[in-house]
């Protein structure tokens, strides 16, 4: 900890001081590098989230290699909680993630490439600043300040498609909009879930926070404002259990720790130190968040299996979700109260802007987002381009975007789409009932030829084409880049568009 | 040390409650929509 943090007298008083943010208990002598550490605890935390979700993985369905590393990845997390300050563990945990990440591609899980693209940018900027500090001590004060940059544009990229995809007949109908999905359950224990108006305003609110957001992440004076709309918006949605959504909240949070002015980060730092200082079960600083972290996920263990045993039947699947729903609950509860606590410390805010034009890849990273995001218009992936649960059609040539009824094509991917009229494979021809169902033909080759016993009967362009299997295929099979960069969603001819991933 | 109350606190500490109670709020519809209750398998 550098230099001592000022306490205001009334803070001794009791716990109330935490809804009394007063500018004076900031520490002064913080540096702006000390936001990293900040950042690095809940980067961490968000590594862990992510880790935890790939169950499959961890039990070893996907082979050692990818278990150890998850394991490694969640090792290496808790150890940077633990130690934030040792940025070298910071980078060892992006290599970890990219290495994981590189091996698994394609991956559909939007968080998961987000989290890739600032991984990427963690390896690039702490080691590059470990070579060129080779002999001497790591400066964490030039990293920071790249990756400030790389933080924000993913946010702007990140939340500019999640309103620009969403502009479509499906979101905008409440009886199928991905928000009706969200708001029903998130509103059913106060018996709003059926409100057609509620439905409308949940659509509504989704472009209005998300435009709310990306403009003050550019508006240095309203910034707060921005993390006052944006954050309680990310940790509502993981609570409504429609999806396991915790570790995407828990990396925007972290995302947010760069983005924010530099005092606002140091000034959360600042009131973290004066907690350990203060309050005895917290000496152990982070350590001790960790300990509480694992006796709060053992009692929602225990609330959880209590519960289950109500409930007979439920799937281990559904008791893990619930347990880190109950984890999430608290500390990203906590977590947004500090944040948002550290934002209203520095009001008003008049700093002029900082920072300084930073090298090539810093901008190059978040323009590659940029360009995997309008991916589904070109005529590229419809997955991992920021585009779930957006009720979003591009594919077969037509969309329902309400800006382009043709998608403009620059690749034709999304053009063949085959119907599937029969297989082999049991859970293909359960979802091919469905007369809506369908395929881009990239997505038949990689089940095609990563199954070799699997055969399908499928129609494409009007013509018949039986019991085809990998080495009868005769459509375009992907290389190897296409196989590991190109990722399609399986189709869904409805109108309005139901909510899918 | 200052413990003069700063001007302008008021309006900051409503909006800590407010967030405060929001986190209140979730720790009690969290537990309708644990997917163990419900059953209902994440998308």
């Amino acid at each position: 900890m550098s230099g001592a943090a000022t306490v205001p007298a009334r803070a001794q008083s009791g716990p109330w001081w935490i809804f009394r943010p007063a500018k004076t208990e900031r520490d002064m002598a913080a540096r702006p590098s000390d936001s990293l550490v900040v950042f690095a605890v809940m980067w961490g935390m968000a590594m862990m989230l992510s880790g935890a979700s790939r169950t499959h993985i961890l039990r070893g369905d996907m082979g050692l290699l990818l278990a150890v590393l998850n394991w490694s990845v969640i090792g290496a997390a808790a150890l940077l909680v633990m130690n934030p300050r040792k940025t070298r563990i910071l980078a060892i945990l992006s290599g970890l993630m990219i290495t994981q990440f590189v091996l698994r591609m394609p991956i559909s899980s939007n968080n998961q490439n987000i989290a890739f693209y600032m991984n990427l940018a963690i390896f690039i900027a702490v080691c590059s600043e470990a070579i060129r500090n080779w002999r001497t001590k790591l400066d964490r004060d030039v990293p920071y300040e790249q990756l400030r940059v790389v933080a924000r544009w993913l946010l702007a990229i990140m939340y500019f498609y999640g309103m620009f995809h969403k502009i479509n007949t499906g979101f905008l109908d409440p009886q199928f909009s991905c928000a009706t999905a969200l708001y029903q359950p998130l509103t059913r224990p106060f018996g709003f879930a059926e409100s057609l108006l509620g439905e409308y305003f949940a659509i509504a609110a989704t472009f209005i926070i998300e435009g709310i957001a990306i403009v003050c992440l550019f508006w240095r004076r309203f910034f707060w404002v921005g993390l006052l709309v944006s954050l309680p918006f990310h940790y509502v949605i993981p609570i409504s259990g429609y999806s396991y959504y915790m570790d995407f909240s828990s990396l925007v949070f972290a995302l947010y720790m760069l983005s924010v002015p530099r005092d606002v980060a140091s000034g959360l730092y600042s009131t973290g130190a004066w907690l350990v200082r203060r309050a005895p079960g917290l000496r152990a600083g982070t350590s001790a968040v960790i300990v509480l972290a694992v006796v709060w996920a053992l009692a929602g263990a225990a609330v959880v299996g209590a519960t289950a045993l109500l409930f007979p039947g439920r799937g281990f699947a559904l008791m893990w979700h619930s347990t880190w729903l109950l984890i999430w609950t608290l500390f990203g509860g906590v977590a947004m109260v500090f944040i948002i606590r550290a934002a209203l410390l520095e009001q008003p805010y008049q700093v002029p802007a900082g920072g300084k034009a930073q090298s090539w890849w810093v901008y190059a990273i978040p323009a590659v987002l940029f360009m995997s995001g309008a991916s589904p218009y070109l005529g590229l992936k419809t997955e991992s381009s920021i585009a779930m649960f957006s009720n979003l059609h591009t594919e077969g040539g037509v969309s329902n975007h309400l800006l382009f009824p043709k998608p403009p094509y620059l690749f034709d991917y999304q053009s063949k789409v085959v119907k599937v009229l029969d297989t082999n494979n049991e859970r293909l021809r359960e979802r091919a009932q469905d007369p809506n169902f369908g395929l881009v033909e990239h997505d038949l080759a990689l089940r095609l030829l990563g199954d070799p016993g699997m055969w399908v009967s499928y129609e494409l362009n009007g013509q018949l084409h039986k019991r085809v299997t990998a080495d009868t295929f005769t459509g375009h099979r992907p290389n190897w880049f296409e196989r590991k960069v190109l990722d399609f969603k399986p189709i869904d001819w409805s109108r309005p568009k139901p909510c899918t991933h | 040390m200052h413990t003069q109350e700063p001007k302008g606190a008021m309006w900051k500490s409503v909006i800590i409650s407010a967030v405060a109670l929001l986190v209140l709020a979730a720790m009690i519809v969290v537990l309708f929509n644990l997917p163990i209750v419900t059953g209902n398998v994440p998308q």
